[in-house]
């Protein structure tokens, strides 16, 4: 009884840690739930480095918005994205922080449209002086100066989902057997 | 390539040589209806970006395609814009040990790595699908 006891307290702490550090890998495109509706205007983070060149933020249609390969107008002239360095957010807006393919740094920043004569749910604004950004104000994170960090995490995360596993299994194994002993 | 089977072949006796997929594979993306909804988006007006990339998971019709890729690019001129879309775009049969990559992803020999050596099994060879160009053209809803 004791063991059972101490074996789903563990499973319930593993649980409770698996989540916690999925939840902090979504910023980053690297949970393994879709459980998290974090960040404004219902973008989200995505990590696919087999498929679209590593990290990508994409709109709740699934487009990209800020991915290698997005371009958008600045001063007349089209900015083709090369990379996402980081981004930042609040609660109304995002503002990604990216460069160009000519190594040019950029903050686009996405806001909900309300405009009516355009029909996108959000628009896009690029600026190259930083006034849109403040690592102060909002909450940033990191992608590229972040690497061995979110892989500690992701194999952490990893590594409980498998101990986790196996415990809740063998929980499963003590359950059906005392209820078995029990009738 | 229009089946499964013919792609394990190909991963086996190939040598990693480039495939362009078959009618069936291409109509199964183009018609299915993750393609048609962000098309429909496209020439109404609704991208954010002229120019992006977008993924169509097909795993349950084309198997060995599993989730591809397409590019789309959108130009303007007075009156009129077209479309260019780019099917199975940085897209191939390749990391196909997908257990192993689901349950020891972050080690960095299970790192999906496209055509690079990890997850590939039984001395199979990585193989990219070739991309395939379209357009389609349509009045300018306000981009």
């Amino acid at each position: 009884m004791k063991t059972y006891k101490i074996l789903l307290v563990l499973t319930m702490i593993l649980g409770v840690a698996y989540f916690t550090l999925d939840r902090q890998l979504y910023y980053y495109g690297k949970n393994d739930f879709n459980l998290y509706h974090r960040l404004p205007l219902k973008i989200k983070p995505e990590y696919r480095p087999d498929f679209e060149d590593g990290f990508v933020l994409k709109d709740k249609y699934g487009f990209t918005i800020a991915a290698k390969g997005n371009t958008y107008k600045f001063n007349e002239q089209d900015i083709l994205i090369n990379e996402v360095i980081n981004y930042c957010f609040d609660a109304k807006k995002l503002i990604a922080h990216v460069v160009d393919v000519n190594g040019v740094k950029y903050h686009i920043e996405f806001l909900s449209n309300n405009e009516h004569q355009l029909k996108q749910e959000i628009v896009a604004s690029v600026r190259n002086d930083g006034k849109a950004y403040s690592p102060n104000e909002n909450k940033c994170i990191n992608i590229k100066g972040n690497k061995k960090h979110i892989k500690r995490i992701e194999l952490s995360r990893n590594y409980i989902m498998f101990v986790f596993t196996v415990l809740f299994i063998i929980l499963c194994y003590k359950t059906i057997r005392k209820f078995k002993n029990s009738k | 390539m229009e089946n499964t089977a013919q792609a394990l072949r190909h991963y086996f006796n190939g040598n990693g040589t480039p495939v362009t997929l078959g009618n069936n594979t291409i109509n199964a993306l183009v018609l299915s209806g993750d393609f048609q909804s962000r098309h429909q988006r496209i020439i109404s007006g609704k991208s954010t970006s002229l120019n992006g990339s977008f993924s169509v998971n097909l795993t349950s019709n084309i198997f060995h395609v599993g989730r591809t890729n397409v590019d789309y690019s959108i130009k303007c001129v007075p009156g009129n814009c077209s479309v260019t879309y780019d099917l199975f775009v940085r897209d191939g049969f390749w990391d196909v040990d997908f257990i192993n990559e689901r349950f020891l992803k972050g080690a960095p020999l299970f790192q999906p790595d496209g055509p690079g050596p990890n997850l590939e099994m039984f001395g199979g060879t990585p193989y990219p699908y070739i991309p395939i160009r379209g357009t389609y053209t349509f009045p300018n809803p306000g981009y």
